[in-house]
């Protein structure tokens, strides 16, 4: 080890070396079924993000999540045959 | 940054900081079912023993497929799936309480735990864009330097279509985006039915696949 960071648990395993990439959780939250919603946090354009939504009902349409500057953003999907779902909506960065 | 802690990796990425929180490995196991008529089982993954309604990451055994079906908080996430799907569940840290003696702990602007050495992390090595189509019912995604990884499927897309049988009877046929293991390092992105109706007769619609593109997570702790 060079430098930085390691560190072990306590059977000595490696839970975080230098050169890995954890995740830091930016924002969870829940959006309802057939509703858009959007959050502000201040700092994430700058940062690369992942963001997605999980659906929590079967046969429904999980929300669609995207960044646009500050504020992620999301909005519900309804189909035929496919009504929207209440989702998990998770941001996360990971550099 | 105005205080607190800031470690970055190798590559100048950002691995701790006092601002965000983590999420951690909660609990894992593996479920299997071996019927091979579609729509396949349907079994459920505990999770009612966890703080907050977790991540849960899925891993099926090469030759296996899953897809998840639905999510009921505080008690089961639900997959139809053939064959072996290991699984592990994380969540939150600052909602994880174990005693311990020794370690580092970092906590965020916010007084929640930012960090443990206790727990493990959860890691995402690459994230993969997906859209299907009509003409492209599958795609196969390889990550070459990523041995079996776990992968979290979002925003699934839908297929149906309903097709009249014989003269009285339509069907209707759902289908939800799940995952194929092709080999330790590829899996396929694919349509799997989730169920099957009847419709008074008479109706008929073509194959349309729904949706804004998926997001594949490639992950492991």
């Amino acid at each position: 080890m060079s430098y930085g960071l390691r560190v072990r648990d306590s059977n000595s395993n490696i839970i975080l070396s230098m050169t890995d990439r954890i995740t830091r959780l930016l924002y969870v939250g829940t959006a309802q079924a057939f509703t858009n919603g959007q959050i502000e946090i201040p700092g994430v354009s700058y940062l690369q993000t992942v963001q997605f939504a999980i659906g929590l009902e079967g046969q429904k349409a999980a929300h669609t999540v995207w960044k646009d500057g500050n504020y992620i953003k999301w909005e519900y999907r309804a189909y035929s045959f496919i009504p929207s779902s209440d989702s998990i909506i998770y941001v996360f960065a990971y550099t | 940054m105005g205080f607190g802690i800031e470690i970055k990796n190798s590559n100048n990425e950002i691995l701790i900081d006092s601002k965000y929180r983590n999420m951690s490995y909660y609990s894992s196991g593996y479920v299997e079912a071996y019927n091979s008529d579609q729509p396949f089982t349907e079994v459920g993954i505990p999770i009612s023993n966890i703080p907050t309604t977790p991540l849960v990451c899925l891993r099926p055994s090469v030759g296996s497929y899953c897809v998840v079906t639905r999510i009921v908080s505080n008690s089961y996430l639900y997959i139809r799936c053939y064959g072996h799907v290991d699984y592990f569940c994380c969540c939150e840290s600052y909602k994880l309480d174990i005693e311990s003696s020794y370690g580092m702990r970092i906590f965020s602007e916010d007084g929640n735990v930012a960090f443990d050495s206790r727990f493990s992390y959860l890691k995402i090595y690459a994230t993969e864009i997906i859209q299907l189509s009509t003409s492209t019912l599958y795609m196969d995604i390889s990550h070459e330097n990523i041995e079996n990884p776990f992968y979290v499927l979002s925003n699934p897309q839908h297929l149906f279509y309903i097709q009249k049988i014989g003269i009285i009877e339509s069907w209707l046929f759902f289908y939800i985006a799940g995952l194929y293991r092709i080999s330790s390092n590829t899996v396929r992105v694919l349509f799997l039915l989730d169920r099957q109706a009847t419709l008074p007769p008479g109706y008929t619609a073509p194959l349309t696949v729904y949706g804004t593109p998926m997001t594949l997570l490639i992950v492991n702790i």
